[in-house]
């Protein structure tokens, strides 16, 4: 596993991210982002199909 | 192109008024992010912001200086409507109940996005998001 290099930092707003907040957020994506391919796929593919329903 | 996250109004009007949430989630993105070079391809712009988005964001009270940051941040990039995408986008409106939700939902199911970051992700059904 590579070093965990994250540090508090205050963002181009002045808002202070924290690195703890930060490893949060990294978890929240990967979480999204290791979902079952499946699942997502169909989730797409429902969603295209209502759309392109819709516009008959 | 594909980007990591695409913003829908509550992301960009929450980024607007110093979510700390927002701000981690794009930290992260930026970390990703390396600029286009010669050698290089780079990783282009990771964060996608539909103009629908910032447009409904501002007429909602989102401050345009803050908005203006969002948008000048290297990792992330304004998207205007595609013109081949109006109908979609059109019925994408009328079924989740704005513009700017219509063009994030179909960024991210057409693949051009991996995921929705947003302060309503149940009104994107089944589609990849983060919750704000």
């Amino acid at each position: 596993m590579a070093p965990d290099h994250r540090t508090d930092q205050v963002d181009e707003r002045g808002v202070l991210i924290t690195a703890e907040g930060r490893r949060r957020a990294r978890a929240q994506m990967d979480a999204v982002a290791n979902r079952d391919p499946a699942e997502r796929e169909r989730a797409r593919r429902d969603f295209l199909a209502r759309l392109d329903a819709t516009a008959e | 192109m594909t980007y990591r996250l695409v913003l829908d109004a509550t992301a960009v009007a929450a980024y607007a008024a110093e979510s700390i949430h927002v701000g981690e989630v794009l930290a992260e993105a930026g970390d990703e992010y390396r600029p286009s070079d010669p050698d290089d391809g780079g990783t282009g712009p990771l964060v996608c912001v539909p103009v629908a988005a910032v447009i409904a964001a501002v007429l909602a009270g989102a401050d345009h200086d803050r908005v203006a940051v969002l948008l000048g941040l290297p990792h992330v990039s304004a998207a205007a409507l595609l013109p081949g995408d109006w109908r979609r986008i059109a019925n994408g409106a009328d079924l989740l109940g704005s513009l700017d939700r219509a063009c994030a939902a179909l960024d991210q199911a057409t693949g051009r996005a991996g995921m929705i970051l947003t302060a309503e992700p149940d009104v994107y059904g089944g589609l990849d998001t983060i919750r704000i």
